[in-house]
């Protein structure tokens, strides 16, 4: 026994109950109000296919109570319904019918005044159900994915026959039943009487049964998409992925309502309803009965009712019956002749086999009059179907010939979204004849049910209406999800990769503040003593750099080793500068373009040795760059082997003027500008670690970039840190990088460079050697030479003001280009930057205006760099 | 994790990436070292740093093209030992927590003992290298070691439902006997 709470007030649940059977035995009638009118709706499947019992569960919207097991604490709100499901104020809706006929929104909202008069409204009641307040308790989503030889849809008689065949046969088999226990509707049409080979299946080690779960979707390539309810305590949902090189499709059968008037009261139940109510919670759900219904199933039900001592009043042929009586509940049942009052009416409705999935892999829907459904066909080969999904063992349809089926205004055809039958024909009188443009207009089996209670009825009213055959009217189309699908569980677990630097925690307690580079963490600056303002800290980290030594950590760079006896052919087909010529010990900056001569990326190649390159790429580029030169080489023949090291590598930017001071106390290795030349590179011991040494300056300054294996990327970080002490060095982050290379106009591709940026629009035509033998984009950047339309430019601020990154440059008051990237510096004392600019206005010193904050402020154009202009300091 | 799943950090083993035209079959490196096929002509050798010495002298021999002809060396080697962490999970239900993770068929029938395959896990670039420990079904995971934090932390949640134990190179030990 466990207690819940349904909007506020406890509620027993006996073992096996679920939400809806607790409520029923705890005397509640009225589930949920209609969508449109609020008219009150009962329990009506019990096999969650219909949209009469859906509530808020633990803040979790449109949650069909009738399949969710009752748990201890749970709280269970009803929706669209105020203030309570009994007295609901909308209601009064269903009495101004007559002015929301069918298709009234497109009708009578196309002037817009209407429409903003009617749309606060329509958003208030309109809608199903409340999304979770974003301060709602995360949910645990987890996503699985499986393989099987064969997967069984469904845990029924067939289903489990299916399953134990293909088990016994040796074949690992998963079968997915959306029930708590195999047996489908053994369960509630012939209980006790559950067949042998469950036990059978169960003692099978290769067959995994999935309980409680749903197959949403046969996709291509064997593909099933499953939802499975609670598969452990930590989870609440979780999506399987399961791939079959078999399907066995063994769905069923379901069953849908009749149409008569006041078809959806409360206490009119569908026979499958009825049955699960009183055979799996034990519940008799009613005194005085009438059964709609003929043959044997109908007097099957009887049987099984009276032996639950329910009275049966009658048993009334579903073409006599003309409507049920009753505001808020069954009172009565008019038929042709006559009538009764009763307080519960059983509909034997027509069962329709449950060929969503089939119809979604490709299967055709063949009408069959003898069957009163569509039955599939044409199944693609690796699909199967089996048992009632493919009409067999389905008794002759309940007679329901179209030219029966009554117009009315109170003859629900779609329950979700309150479409009548009247509706139906007056959308078709109103020229929508076709069975898809009928449903997009009068929005019949758009619904939470996914067109499983009325699409038979809504075809069977068109093709009477049209003159057609049921096969020539045909069915919508199914799409998956169906049945749907939380976002939770589609959007999976909440785990995000992050990838961190061997240096992150050292950051961490040198007080970084991060920053998200993709997947990387890097320190954006770091808080000192004195100060936790960004602005202070990144001035601090600035000077440090011009006027000591700083160090940052630039592990998150791309690094690749090039080997082989062609890797310098390869590199010169790839990149616009000249490699096979790069002697070991040799630095140089590279780029790539692409065929049409845009920059792709940018970075170092470092000989090691004739036939072993040491490459750099940005941050972000790595899988790009190694795929295109594996791309490039592939089919070649060439002696190349890439091999990427990224995370194996620490690497430390080690700059300032005194950078030279603090390595020299930790190597060996003469560092002398003599020895070791701007642009070299050489390989070390650095404070004892095997170390790789570049001399490079991004920033502007005497500069080593200083590569570690990973796991020493710690050991070095605290040496420099300590080495440099006595020069007063200092982390620095990578606000304070952008800001310093800024000063010396090095440009970040893909930050100052878009995807139509070539080398001489950056004013980078010293990387291009057209004079190489062909390379990638060469034919293009030939004839790029020229003279470019726009120009990457430096600019200072005239005036007082930092412009953001994107402002524009404006000219005569109209865009003319845009800034990329701008920085107060420091040594300029004003915002300096990098912009686009037509090419009229590249020249040095031209006037141009900056769009700071609204208002267009006077800038000057620089070529030059801002800092050091012949890079003396560089090569010091 | 006899009867769970045991989650240990072994990136500490020594990892060695070979290519090369000559590499048309496995390379015989000796008893102590795994040799994982990972691609044409493209094998990556585990071992314990232990026996470094020995895998480097196979390595060695291998290396070296004959100089009459004037051909590429049969094999590139490149250290990798610190490019990727390695974490082992082991036990019972390793299998159920990895298909928590990955789209890999980890099967007994798909991946048996010794075999291997590459593929997102945890949305992590991965290399999945099926490794029993002392009869009991294991994988070693290799990522790039700047997610190992992450993976981690991925493949411990995935895990919590079979009770994932992390344990140190004591019981690896003596699971390995
Ligand atoms: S009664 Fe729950 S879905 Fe029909």
């Amino acid at each position: 026994m466990s207690r819940f709470f349904f909007d506020g007030e406890p509620i027993e649940a006996q073992p096996g109950d679920t939400v809806a059977s607790a409520l029923y035995r705890a005397g509640r009638r009225i589930f949920t109000r209609s969508f449109k009118y609020h008219r009150p709706r009962g329990l009506l499947c019990l096999s969650g296919h219909c949209p009469n019992c859906m509530m808020n569960v633990d803040g979790v919207p449109n949650v069909r109570a009738c399949v969710t097991p009752a748990r201890e604490g749970m709280r269970v709100r009803h929706q669209n319904a105020w203030p309570s499901l009994e007295q609901d104020w909308l209601s009064a809706a269903q009495h101004f019918d007559s002015l929301m006929p069918v298709g009234w929104y497109y009708k009578t909202l196309t002037h817009p005044s209407a429409w903003h008069v009617a749309e606060p409204w329509i958003r208030k009641v309109a809608g199903l159900g409340d999304p979770p307040p974003p301060d709602a308790p995360p949910r645990e989503y987890e996503h699985a994915f499986l393989q099987a030889e064969v997967a069984v849809v469904g845990g029924g008689p067939s289903g489990i026959a299916a399953a134990f065949e293909a088990a016994s046969g040796g074949a690992q088999v998963i079968l997915i039943d959306d029930q708590p226990e195999p047996g489908g509707h053994l369960r509630y049409t012939r209980p006790g009487e559950a067949p042998a080979s469950i036990a059978q299946l169960r003692g099978q080690p290769n067959v995994e049964l999935l309980a409680r779960a749903y197959c949403f979707g046969l996709y291509e390539g064997g593909l099933l998409g499953v939802l499975q309810a609670d598969p452990h305590p930590g989870a609440h949902e979780r999506l399987v992925h399961l791939r079959a090189k078999r399907v066995v499709v063994a769905t069923g059968a379901y069953e849908v309502p009749l149409l008569f008037e006041n078809n959806d009261l409360p206490g009119i139940l569908l026979s499958g309803g009825a049955r699960r109510l009183l055979f799996l919670h034990r519940i008799v759900p009613g005194r005085r009965c009438v059964i709609v219904g003929i043959g044997a199933r109908a007097e099957d039900l009887a049987s099984d009712l009276r032996g639950a001592g329910i009275e049966i009043v009658s048993l009334i042929s579903p073409d006599e019956v003309l409507g049920a009586v009753g505001s808020t509940r069954v009172e009565g049942l008019r038929f042709r002749g006559g009538s009764v009052t009763c307080d519960l009416i059983v509909v034997c409705g027509p069962l329709l086999p449950d060929a969503g999935l089939l119809s979604q892999a490709g299967a055709r829907l063949a009408w069959s009059a003898a069957h009163g459904a569509f039955l599939p066909a044409d199944l693609p080969p690796h699909v199967t179907a089996v048992g009632r999904v493919t009409g067999s063992g389905l008794e002759p349809a309940v007679p329901l010939p179209p030219g029966e089926v009554r117009a009315g205004k109170r003859h629900f055809v779609c329950l979700c979204s309150d479409v009548t039958s009247q509706d139906l024909v007056d959308g078709i009188s109103e020229g929508f004849e076709h069975i898809e443009t009928l449903k997009r207009y009068t929005t019949a089996t758009m619904g939470p049910c996914q067109g499983r209670m009325c699409q038979l009825p809504a075809i069977g009213i068109c093709a009477r209406e049209t003159g057609r055959t049921m096969g020539e009217t045909g069915t919508t189309t199914a799409r998956p999800p169906s049945p749907s699908v939380t976002l939770g569980a589609l959007a999976g677990p909440r785990h995000h990769p992050v990838r961190r630097t061997p240096m992150h925690y050292q950051h961490e307690a040198l007080g970084a503040v991060w920053l998200d580079m993709g997947a990387w963490k890097r320190p954006r600056y770091y808080r000192t003593a004195e100060s936790s303002e960004e602005r202070r800290c990144v001035q601090g980290e600035y000077q440090a750099v011009r006027e000591r030594a700083g160090m940052i950590d630039v592990s998150t760079l791309g690094k690749l080793e090039v080997r082989g006896r062609d890797a310098g052919r390869l590199l010169d087909k790839v990149y616009t500068n000249r490699f096979s010529d790069l002697r070991p010990g040799r630095v140089r900056y590279c780029v790539i373009c692409d065929d049409a001569g845009i920059m792709l990326d940018d970075g170092t190649i470092s000989s090691i040795a004739d036939d072993h390159y040491f490459l750099t790429t940005t941050t972000g580029n790595l899988e790009f760059v190694e795929q295109w030169l594996e791309w490039w080489l592939a089919g070649t023949g060439w002696d190349v082997h890439i091999t990427n090291l990224t995370g194996g590598l620490a690497a430390v930017n080690l700059a300032g003027p005194q950078a030279r001071d603090v390595l020299a106390g930790l190597t060996g290795l003469d560092v002398s500008a003599k020895a070791f030349p701007y642009m070299a590179c050489r390989q070390a011991l650095v404070a004892d670690i095997p170390a790789i040494l570049l001399r490079i300056g991004f920033v502007g300054e005497t500069g080593w970039e200083i590569h570690v294996p990973a796991e020493s990327g710690e050991d070095l970080w605290k040496a420099l840190l300590e080495a440099g002490k006595a020069f007063g060095i200092r982390a620095f982050g990578v606000e304070a990088q952008r800001l310093l290379r800024l000063e010396k106009q090095h440009v970040i591709v893909g930050v100052d460079t878009d995807a139509l940026t070539s080398p001489y629009e950056a004013d980078m035509a010293w990387v291009v050697k057209l004079e190489k033998n062909d390379f990638i984009g060469k034919a293009a950047l030939s004839r790029a030479a020229g003279d470019p339309r726009e120009q990457l430019v430096g600019f200072v601020m005239q005036e007082d003001g930092v412009p953001d990154d994107g402002s524009a440059v404006v000219m005569d008051g109209r865009p003319a280009g845009r800034v990329t990237s701008s920085r107060f510096s420091p040594r300029e004392g004003r915002a300096i930057g990098l912009a686009w600019v037509p090419a009229g206005l590249a020249g040095e010193g031209a006037e141009i205006r900056v769009r700071v904050q609204g208002r267009p402020l006077l800038a000057r154009v620089t070529r030059r760099p801002f800092y050091d202009p012949e890079g003396a300091r560089l090569r010091m | 994790m006899r009867g769970g799943v045991g989650l240990c950090d072994v990136s500490w083993l020594a990892k060695i990436d070979l290519k090369g035209f000559g590499l048309k079959a496995a390379p015989s490196l000796g008893p102590s070292a795994d040799c994982w096929h990972l691609g044409a002509c493209h094998y990556l050798a585990t071992f314990d740093p232990e026996a470094r010495g020995a895998v480097l002298r196979s390595i060695q021999a291998l290396t070296g093209a004959a100089p009459e002809l004037d051909l590429p060396p049969p094999v590139y080697a490149t250290e990798v030992t610190s490019v990727y962490a390695a974490l082992l999970l082991a036990g019972p239900k390793s299998r159920h927590t990895l298909r928590k993770l990955t789209s890999l068929n980890v099967s007994e029938s798909a991946l048996p003992d010794g075999a291997c395959g590459q593929a997102g896990l945890a949305h992590v670039h991965t290399l999945v290298l099926r490794r029993d420990l002392g009869g009991l079904p294991a994988f070693l995971l290799l990522v790039g070691r700047e997610y190992a934090e992450s993976v981690w932390e991925a493949i411990a949640h995935a895990g919590q439902e079979f009770h994932l134990t992390p344990f140190g190179l004591e019981a690896w030990r003596l699971l390995s006997l």
